[in-house]
């Protein structure tokens, strides 16, 4: 994806797993990390594989990420600030079939 | 903080109403969880007032959103209440008190009555492959655009059905991008059953059925690929997306695409008004659950009223129209000496219902994707919790009676999104499997916290009395 530029009048810095990215004020984080062409944003709890944003309304909570330490934020739901560090959440990787019903 | 009104959705429906309640003198708190207003239809719709480029790519149906907006925020006697999560609607004896998650602080809001304007989501989509990085809904790409100036590179492949989908194509190419293809499920045209309901949609509104024959002729003078009755779609990748296979006319075909954006309708986002307890229907026309509401909008719960599209898919304009009429029936509970205005509301219901019978030729025209409503077994359908639709089936066949008995047995809907993305994908796949109506299948129970809240969050509370 690319950003347009007529659209983006302020730049703000930001970081991925350590990477310096920007994005134009007032995106919201998963449009920053979309323009930065970062699709994998965390990896799926049962299967291991990677996934991304979908819905981009905070219906499917797929684009959850770790921001400035704290998890299971929305990054379809938060607006970028000047210095936040996002990460990829920890994998949770449930044993099947034995009671991990802690959530 | 005590309010007579809180409004739950800062979209066409919730700030149509907050006008006109806070006209009549109500003291009205509107909340989203957005920072701005304008819900997702007019998403941005303020910061975007004064960009042209971007006005004019997504047409005038959206820049009609800024006006609406600007009309809301000067209008005195609302509080704002913006970038806030609802997680607990609780009913009480002379009202309802709500739970507020805002950056990281809860709060409570109390009201005298509630009303829930929240608004469509996308129906799911389910299709081998959809959960790979690179799959999004077309609503998603919309809201890049509008939000972010986020556009895709040409290239990109547009599937399902639906008005959206006409839209979003003509949108990007307006902008200068190039689809790929577009992979669509409905035939071209009406069939000749459903041309009477086209002739009096068209009589109604006119300028609507127009739009849309117009949106299908750029995409066909802009030469892209426009496939009608597709019959599935595949996403395949290792890590992302890299092609999509789809079978046509008897045959399977394949493009290589690092970005498909999949849309195959809206309906009503019911999880607030289920988590209030309010009773519902299954609409077996929009094939999605309905708040059963009396003709004001009343719940089953007392002092609870739903509007907009999360009391049925009617689309922005009628939104507008149900908010205006809404509020002078909400004027009238709250000071039941306020005068009646028969003429307005007659005339309100007059548009409204132009706009219902080109709903019911849309519903009909793009019932929900047989490919999408009952996908191949290696299918995942709780994108969460990792649930296949095979073992949905293996589970109906052993003897699971619902969706709650489900959520026990494979924790299907019991992941981050609660089973808002596959509820009703979930118990459309359980009715087929049974034998049964999807009526008798029901829905998931929905229960307090709405959305995840931490315990540090709760702790957190403040109590928002002015």
């Amino acid at each position: 994806m690319e950003l347009d530029a007529t659209n983006t009048p302020k730049t703000v810095r930001l970081s991925f797993e350590g990477t310096a990215i920007e994005a134009p004020a007032g995106a919201t984080v998963a449009a920053a990390l979309l323009a930065a062409d970062i699709i994998a944003f965390g990896t799926r709890p049962v299967s291991g594989l990677p996934r991304g944003a979908f819905c981009m309304m905070g219906t499917c909570f797929e684009c959850m990420v770790e921001i400035d330490g704290i998890a299971n934020r929305q990054a379809c739901l938060e607006t970028v600030q000047e210095g936040q560090n996002i990460r990829r959440m920890p994998p949770r990787i449930p044993t099947k079939g034995q009671g991990d019903g802690d959530d | 903080m005590t309010m007579d009104v809180a409004i739950i959705g800062a979209g066409p429906a919730g700030l149509s109403l907050a006008i006109g309640l806070a006209k009549s003198g109500a003291k009205v708190a509107i909340i989203d969880e957005q920072p701005s207003p304008g819900g997702q239809v007019y998403r941005a719709a303020e910061r975007n007032a004064d960009a042209t480029d971007l006005l004019g790519w997504l047409g005038p149906d959206y820049a009609k959103g800024a006006a609406l907006v600007a009309e809301a925020r000067q209008t005195d006697g609302i509080t704002w209440r913006m970038a806030s999560s609802v997680w607990d609607i609780r009913p009480e004896e002379d009202g309802c008190e709500l739970g507020l998650l805002t950056a990281g602080k809860t709060s409570v809001v109390r009201a005298a009555h509630v009303v829930l304007a929240t608004g469509a989501m996308e129906r799911p989509t389910p299709f081998p492959g959809w959960t790979l990085p690179g799959v999004m809904s077309i609503g998603a790409a919309q809201t890049l655009f509008k939000d972010s100036g986020l556009l895709p590179e040409d290239g990109v492949v547009l599937a399902g059905q639906g008005p959206l989908l006409y839209l979003f194509a003509a949108q990007l190419l307006a902008a200068g991008i190039k689809p790929q293809a577009v992979l669509d499920f409905a035939p071209k045209w009406a069939a000749p059953s459903n041309l009477p309901l086209l002739a009096r949609a068209t009589l109604g509104a006119a300028p609507q059925i127009a739009k849309g024959l117009r949106l299908r002729a750029e995409i066909k003078r802009a030469g892209i690929a426009h496939h009608y009755r597709v019959e599935r779609i595949e996403a395949h990748g290792a890590d992302a997306l890299d092609r999509v296979t789809f079978r046509h006319k008897g045959g399977e075909r394949h493009i290589e695409t690092s970005l498909l954006l999949v849309h195959d309708g809206v309906i009503s986002n019911t999880h607030a008004s289920m988590a209030a307890g309010c009773a519902h229907d299954w609409d077996g026309e929009q094939a999605a659950w309905v708040p059963r509401l009396d003709d004001h909008g009343r719940t089953s719960r007392d002092r609870i009223w739903v509007l907009g599209d999360g009391a049925r898919i009617l689309g922005a304009d009628a939104a507008v129209l149900q908010g205006r009429i809404m509020a002078r029936s909400i004027a009238r509970d709250l000071d039941p000496t306020t005068p009646q205005d028969a003429g307005r509301d007659q005339s309100d219901r007059k548009a409204l219902q132009r706009l219902a019978t080109l709903r019911q030729f849309l519903d009909r025209q793009y019932p929900p994707v047989p490919a999408f409503s009952q996908p191949p077994d290696e299918t995942t359908i709780c994108r969460c919790e990792a649930v296949l639709a095979g073992d949905i089936r293996a589970l109906v066949r052993s003897g699971c009676m619902g969706p709650n008995q489900l959520r026990a047995f494979c924790r299907a809907g019991m992941g981050p999104c609660m089973g808002r993305q596959c509820g009703n994908a979930i118990t459309r796949i359980m009715a087929k499997e049974a034998g049964r109506e999807v009526s008798q299948i029901g829905h998931f129970t929905i229960r307090t916290p709405l959305k995840p809240v931490s315990l540090a969050e709760l702790a957190n509370l403040e109590d928002a009395d002015p």
